[in-house]
């Protein structure tokens, strides 16, 4: 099943390449990303798709709760969040729509993780 | 500022720093660099490899606990950082590489010397940047380094065309913000929460990596572990933060951790993770890895916490406030007290070994036993890397300066050097292979070159000995590829490159040989041979819990 995951970038060298590099190399599969730039051209908001892809164990997914905190680690990234289940948008073309599922307001890390077993 | 050109800026951003010492190594795409240096406040290394500048600021930043800066020219001198690069981001260890780049509108062309090493180093970088404009290089400057040093820190590649360097701009230094550099408190529930599983706890075990140190909270780990009194295990880069001499610490788990640490762990009732990642050198398989605790984990870097175990309660950001706000009496762990101080004292080591030969954990031991509390061991990566992490004694986790996440053979040496130059006021010894030395022995010559009294202990075992030991032990002795029997002389190796060194066979010699490394002025070489088939003991097969250790003869009991 896949995931969305919203992501505000400063639009800084090498900031998209960075975080699909991120996602991908984490063991994550990317199906789908758009990214937009603001009108000030100085922050990009990406949707991207994806499904754990590299398991941690034969039969034990990656758990996909610790992907928005891989990416707020980047210097470049403002937020990274999770969309809600029930709030993910279809798939839509590219430059189709607002790309951007509803932001669920931003909570202060405490550190503590779901798990899937 | 009056108007200046970029390298001169950038020379003045790194005085601005406190930099008092960066390595490199200079070429074309580098060169207005290398001019505007000339006459800077700080001091410039010339190592022999670009490699060597990468791992001696990283010996340099961890010895000192400052920011370490190497530089190189682009192409080939920018991509022989890149293993050091990526033992800084392994280990987390605040550099900041500058490489020169060719001038900005050659980029993209395959011009001479152009590799993209922004993109090579994408996955190995906390941050990077390539500087487009002059104008751009007072905050690229100053960010760099905050983000190197500040949260969990890590390498960051500030790659610089050279038309930049040349260029001419109002360039002035920006302030610091130190507001931005304070790490966040961790929050109020998730301490509550730890601190309910504390004193829930029956069994509980805290298993400590580099992160403590590296956050500057040993004082407060240290009173958090004498009013709880609860066990400690370190990890390889945790060994030191709490004293090898103090009761309550088990020694390191793991692969080759000690038979007592990796029990208590696998039995203990909670898991207290502090500044560690679960690595798997630490867990051996992960499922089976302390399964019958909960966890409370306690690091500066979010995305850890859940990574690869369960938490229970994770506390993230300045594990100060949270280690002194958990640091109360827990009476009712005083039996599992006991039980592992009775594991400690079954399990003990056996440092009688027979033969005349040297045994070098009973020299690593005594080395330790003599050294002062100035003394910095670096170790380069192999079986005499284990033997210093279990029988050396740590003090400090700043003394012990070790290639843990990327195990980069070459690291010792030229870590030594920035090491030794980053704390002038301590001894500097670097521990090494006959395998690894020879990965940077060009780095004598820097140690010649400016009189660096760094001293090396090599552990000849005519042998790449970690992989002969798999070899032996898990490919039915079918040795490929490791025998070393033709090693050059390393005394007259060491020589040539005009630094003194003398050899060491017998178990006699070494008594003398260690007062001679705690005590000459200079730079010094002792070339210690041992037996090829010595074993690091104990050992958790590959993919095996930690439960099944395979211990050695003459070993532990
Ligand atoms: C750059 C690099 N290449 C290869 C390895 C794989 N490796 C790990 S330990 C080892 C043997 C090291 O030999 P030596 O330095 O003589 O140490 P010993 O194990 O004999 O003490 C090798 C080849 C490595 N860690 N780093
Ligand atoms: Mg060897």
């Amino acid at each position: 099943m896949s995931t969305t995951l919203n992501v505000r970038l400063r639009h800084d060298e090498g900031a998209l390449q960075r975080l699909l590099g991120q996602i991908g190399r984490r063991g994550y599969d990317i199906l789908d990303v758009t990214a937009h730039l603001s009108a000030d051209g100085k922050t990009f908001d990406v949707r991207v798709e994806f499904e754990p892809f590299i398991p941690m164990a034969p039969g034990k997914p990656r758990p996909v709760e610790v992907l928005p905190a891989l990416c707020r680690k980047l210097a470049d990234v403002v937020s990274a969040e999770l969309a809600e289940p029930a709030a993910r948008p279809p798939a839509e073309p590219p430059g189709n729509g607002s790309p951007h599922a509803p932001r669920p307001p931003a909570a202060k890390p405490t550190g503590d993780m779901k798990w899937d077993e | 500022m009056p108007e200046m050109r970029g390298a001169e800026f950038v020379c003045r951003a790194l005085e601005a720093e406190g930099v008092d010492t960066i390595f490199g190594y200079p070429g074309g795409a580098i060169m207005p660099f290398y001019d505007a240096i000339v006459g800077a406040k700080f001091k410039h290394i010339l190592v022999r490899h670009e490699q060597g500048a990468a791992f001696a600021a990283n010996g340099y930043a961890r010895a000192s606990g400052r920011v370490g800066v190497c530089v190189a020219t682009s192409g080939p001198g920018a991509t022989n950082l890149v293993t050091g690069i990526a033992d800084a981001f392994m280990d987390s260890v605040p550099i900041v590489a500058i490489t020169g780049q060719v001038r900005t509108f050659l980029i993209g062309t395959d011009a001479f010397q152009e590799v993209d090493i922004f993109g090579i180093t994408l996955p190995i970088v906390k941050h990077s940047f390539l500087v487009r404009r002059p104008e751009d290089l007072p905050e690229i400057m100053r960010d760099a380094f905050r983000i190197a040093r500040t949260g969990r820190p890590g390498p960051v590649l500030v790659d610089i065309p050279r038309d930049v360097q040349e260029g001419k701009a109002d360039l002035s230094l920006l302030p610091r913000n130190l507001e931005e550099e304070r790490p966040p408190a961790p929050s109020k529930e998730s301490i509550q929460k730890a601190a309910k599983l504390l004193r829930e706890a029956r069994k509980p075990i805290l298993y400590v990596g580099g992160g403590v140190g590296m956050a500057n909270a040993i004082e407060e780990f240290r009173g958090f572990v004498k009013a709880t009194q609860i066990p400690v295990v370190h990890t390889l880069k945790g060994l030191g933060t709490l004293p090898a001499t103090d009761p309550l610490f088990l020694g390191m788990l793991g692969m080759h951790g000690f038979k007592q640490s990796n029990l208590a762990v696998q039995e203990c009732d909670l898991l207290v993770c502090m500044g560690a990642r679960f690595d798997d050198r630490a867990t051996g398989k992960l499922a089976e890895f302390a399964p019958n605790a909960k966890v409370i984990h306690m690091d500066a870097d979010a995305s850890e916490v859940g990574k690869l175990r369960r938490t229970e309660a994770g506390i993230v950001g300045d594990i100060r406030p949270a280690l002194k706000a958990l640091t109360e009496p827990l009476p009712q762990v005083a039996e599992w007290r006991e039980t592992c101080l009775q594991y400690k004292k079954d399990y003990a080591w056996n440092y009688e070994a027979p033969g005349d030969g040297v045994y070098v954990p009973a020299m690593l031991k005594e080395l330790g036993e003599k050294a002062d509390d100035k003394t910095i061991i670096t170790c380069d990566v192999g079986q005499h890397q284990m033997w210093v992490a279990q029988h050396y004694g740590f003090r400090r986790p700043e003394h012990h300066l070790t290639s843990g996440g990327s195990g980069a053979m070459g690291f010792g040496l030229p870590a030594a050097i920035g090491a030794q130059l980053g704390r002038p006021d301590c001894r500097v010894i670097c521990v090494s292979g006959d395998g690894s030395i020879m990965m940077n022995i060009q780095e004598m010559a820097t140690l010649k070159r400016y009189n660096i009294p760094v001293k090396i202990l090599l552990v000849d075992n005519q042998a790449l000995g970690m992989v002969r030991q798999w070899q032996e032990l898990f490919f039915a002795k079918k040795y490929s590829e490791i025998d070393l029997w033709d090693n050059p002389d390393f005394v007259k190796l060491s020589e040539a490159f005009g630094i003194p060194a003398f050899f060491v066979r017998e178990r006699k010699d070494v008594p003398r040989a260690i007062d001679r490394l705690l005590n000459e002025r200079g730079p010094l070489f002792a070339h210690v041979s041992i037996e090829q088939a010595e074993n690091v003991w104990p050992l958790v097969p590959p993919a095996k819990s930690n439960a099944e250790m395979m211990v050695g003869d003459k070993t532990q009991k």
